[in-house]
């Protein structure tokens, strides 16, 4: 028999092209707030938001197994806690960063609690963390009850100002995390991940750390919501808890990072793109619009579970492991 | 009379196929032992009949009826029965209930649960005994009754020995060799000598193919041994 | 006094729990999957009734009696069309088909019932309103009928597990769908009768809530937690359990109420979460004994 000669490959000439298009797009993208009007800042700024929270949800589902119905806790928090910190005169953009950290804390502090549950009971336990937060915000007359409140403090600053400081900050977090995420999935900890996904006993036999991955990726989820969350209160200005604690956050995250391809990094991308347009195009038929995120979130689970990104067959970023036969191998 | 006929049915796991394309008659009212090495294909093969394991290609019939593409249950019904590798006794359920459960679908036929209870009379003692609770030996008598009741005319039997003391091997072959009404069986057996004391016919796999394929008179315990190892070259008996 | 009431009154509110948590429970105990649309199909099981009983002018107890062959119907159809593949996909799956379901079943109702509030209180008189006061406590006729229901439903299908053939071979489809299907179970119909059940408890329970309080098509979600929540006080998986943690839920939200009416849901939020701390080791599905 012939010795087989294999090379492992990180990375292929059209992974190599599209890590570069992708950081050119970034440089691209950082220039905008320079050349176009308010509403087209304004609206990439919300596009950002939803690309970080359609990473962060597959990131969670997708590379750890977890479904949250509870992601919204996350954003609720990031935005509640960077009024607060504004009423008591920190910076808001300052506090935007702080309450995006208080959020990874949060999660820190709850992961022991939610992760002691799996698979479905994760889900729905995750969902009463956000509802209980929401009623303590709720109960908070100088967080503005259940009407609501507004961030002060950004009127120090020009609206062109204002809304350019928010677009650059929303690209900075998306740019991190999609980092973060990134170096997770090449390093060891990415294989670990991919082995709990697929048997949470069997990877624990091979000596994966099954506890610390799962709340690593539950602590960074949360630091993402809460930067979205906190995003989201600097591009609106208004938040009330009913709709930044609502659970259609996580019907949003699903329908993104299942129609894109949940558990590939490229799918959340396209979804929340994807997501962007369908909403722009159908918002306004309501009650026949979520039907329609519904029926499809559910037709993609079903009948092509790794979405529409599986149908492109190159890989734009170096994240999997090509093996390649060197020499003439012989079976 | 030919109950079972395998035609070129082949079984994967994954990429790797487990059974290639193999091809197998048993009659009725005979004892089949199929021996062979670890991952040689024998439980995969067992699975496959009994509709546990999909078949990847070929024909499975059951006196004459195509049941390839019948769910596991079906072919129950038709009276196909497996006792599986590990018994897979229901864990948090009493002996009477495992018997229970299989005695409520069961085909017309010689066994019921009296029938049993008074055939296997270890059980008789340990009805309400939790089957998690069970020794190895007890566990498999279990097993082999409700797979018995079931009414099967091919009863599949997955590593009737493994991990069962001395003593409880010879209770479960002394049981299974005075057993009347017996149906036509096909067992998995580790131990060559009892596959050979018990069967009428023996088959060797190796690799998912047939090395040999004999009555039990017409061949010693050196030559099943040799096909076991794959000493007589593969061809030989296919 | 006003203490002990708020605890009896937590009971009959606890037996309304436990009547939405035994779907949830009995499919979670049968299949491992937590199916996040179970809130709304009782919202939806208790909107039918309501039309029933409005438009058509039926009373309403043939109302929901009409109704529950109905609700088995559905769920039949739900684990046969989409469940049982769901469950072929993995762990995930359900989650995320039943989630989704959750959002088309609320807002199909918001089309076709307006996102108005409704009540059968209206329809079902003293019932819904009339009580005893017996020294000092105040025992409601509904809340009484209600805990009864409760009571018999979930011990009745604790029976039916335990004791007949119906229910051994669920109880041994759900503990190895595999073996099950090797001595005959036809595990795929065993599941759907166990969604079929789930879903008419829902209904019964969803039309409860109706004449107790009121419903409109968003009211799903906060019944699915409730019940999520006495499921897990319960300890996952026994309906007896089921049944004692709806009681629990209750009596916790109603003496939260009695401190402060703002406290009564997160009342019952803290407890789970508390039983979650402490009963539930680490990685562990099943609280430790």
């Amino acid at each position: 028999m012939t010795a087989l000669a294999y090379r492992i490959d990180r990375s292929s000439r059209a992974s190599r092209i599209g890590s570069s298009v992708l950081i050119g797009l970034g440089l691209i993208l950082a220039t905008v707030p320079q050349f176009f009007v308010a509403t087209v800042v304004q609206q990439l700024t919300s596009l950002f938001i939803f690309v970080i929270l359609a990473v962060m949800w597959n990131a969670l589902a997708g590379y750890g197994g977890l479904v949250s119905v509870g992601q919204q806790a996350f954003i609720g928090f990031g935005a509640y806690g960077t009024v607060f910190l504004a009423q008591r005169d920190v910076p808001p953009y300052l506090a935007v960063l702080l309450a995006a950290g208080a959020s990874a804390v949060l999660a820190a502090v709850l992961a022991p609690l939610v992760l002691r549950l799996r698979g479905g009971p994760f889900a729905v336990g995750t969902w009463v963390v956000a509802e209980t937060l929401a009623l303590l915000v709720v109960l908070d007359h100088s967080l503005g009850g259940g009407t609501g409140v507004s961030l002060r403090g950004l009127n120090v600053f020009r609206p062109d100002e204002r809304r350019a400081y928010t677009y650059w900050l929303a690209l900075a977090f998306l740019v991190l995390l999609l980092g973060a995420v990134f170096v997770l999935l090449r390093g060891r900890t990415g294989a670990g991940l991919q082995a709990i996904r697929d048997d949470q006993e069997a990877a624990a036999s091979l000596g994966v750390r099954v506890w610390p991955l799962k709340a690593g990726l539950y602590v960074l989820a949360g630091f993402g919501g809460g930067a979205a969350g906190a995003l989201i209160l600097a591009n609106t200005l208004f938040i009330e808890p009913r709709s930044i604690f609502g659970v259609q956050w996580t019907a949003y995250m699903l329908f993104m990072v299942l129609v894109g391809g949940i558990g590939t990094f490229e799918g959340p991308l396209l979804g929340a793109l994807l997501f962007f347009g369908v909403q722009y195009l159908f918002a306004d038929y309501d009650a026949w619009y979520l039907i329609g995120l519904g029926l499809t979130a559910g037709a993609f689970a079903l009948f092509l579970p790794r979405g529409l990104w599986s149908l492109v067959p190159v890989r734009l970023l170096p994240v999997g492991y090509h093996l390649r036969r060197d020499g003439p191998g012989v079976f | 009379m030919t109950l079972l006929s395998l035609e070129s049915v082949t079984a994967r796991h994954g990429l790797l196929t487990a059974v290639p394309e193999m091809s197998l008659k048993i009659a009725e009212g005979e004892t089949l032992a199929l021996v062979g090495a670890n991952g040689a294909g024998k439980s995969t093969l067992l699975r496959t009949i009994a509709g546990a394991h999909p078949a990847a290609g070929g024909r499975i019939l059951l006196d004459g009826t195509d049941i390839t593409a019948r769910p596991a249950h079906e072919r129950v019904a038709l009276g196909l029965a497996l006792v599986p590798e590990g018994r897979r006794l229901f864990p948090g359920m009493t002996v009477a209930e495992n018997l229970a459960v299989a005695a409520r679908r069961a085909r017309e036929g010689p066994w019921s649960l009296t029938r049993v209870y008074d055939t296997f009379t270890v059980l008789a003692g340990l009805r309400d005994r939790r089957a998690s609770e069970l020794s190895g030996g007890q566990q498999q008598l279990t097993a082999i009754a409700r797979a018995l009741l079931t009414n099967p005319r091919l009863l599949l039997i997955d590593e009737v020995s493994l991990g069962l003391s001395p003593v409880a091997v010879d209770a479960v072959y002394e049981t299974l060799t005075t057993l009347d009404s017996r149906p036509t069986l096909l067992l998995v057996e580790q131990d060559l000598s009892r596959a050979l004391d018990v069967a009428g016919r023996v088959i060797c796999l190796l690799e998912g193919r047939i090395a040999l394929s004999a009555a039990t008179g017409d061949v010693t315990r050196e030559q099943v041994t040799e096909a076991y190892f794959g000493l007589r070259g593969r061809r030989a008996a296919t | 006094m006003t203490w002990v009431n708020a605890v009896l009154q937590g009971i009959f509110l606890g037996g309304l729990y436990a009547l939405f948590a035994c779907g949830l429970s009995l499919m979670f105990g049968v299949m491992r999957i937590i199916n996040l649309a179970h809130g709304d199909l009782a919202v939806l099981g208790a909107f039918v009734v309501w039309w029933a009983a409005t438009s058509l002018g039926a009373p309403p107890a043939p109302a929901l009696i009409g109704a529950l062959p109905l609700a088995l119907a559905l769920g039949y159809l739900l684990q046969v069309t989409v469940l049982t593949r769901s469950l072929r996909g993995g762990e995930l799956t359900p989650l995320l088909t039943t989630f989704g379901l959750a959002i088309v079943i609320q807002n199909a109702l918001l089309l076709i019932f307006s996102p108005d509030v409704r009540s059968l209180a209206t329809v079902t008189g003293s019932l819904s309103t009339g009580s005893w006061q017996i020294g000092g406590l105040t025992v409601p006729y509904l809340g009484l009928l209600i805990l009864i229901v409760a009571t018999g439903v979930l011990g009745g299908l604790h029976l039916v597990l335990e004791r007949t053939g119906f229910g051994r071979e669920m109880r041994a489809a759900a503990q190895d769908p595999d073996t099950a299907a090797l001595v005959g179970v036809p595990a795929t119909a065993v599941y759907a009768r166990a969604t079929a059940i789930a879903v008419a408890t829902a209904t019964l329970a969803g039309t409860f809530l109706a004449v107790h309080s009121t419903i409109d098509p968003a009211s799903g979600p906060t019944q699915l937690i409730f019940a999520f929540e006495a499921v897990v006080i319960g300890g996952l998986g026994s309906l007896r359990g089921t049944l004692i943690g709806g009681l629990v839920l209750g009596v916790a939200q109603t003496i939260g109420a009695q401190i402060d009416p703002q406290y009564s849901i997160l009342a019952g939020h803290l407890v789970f979460l508390i039983v979650l701390l402490v009963r539930f080791s680490p990685g562990r599905l099943v609280p430790a004994a």
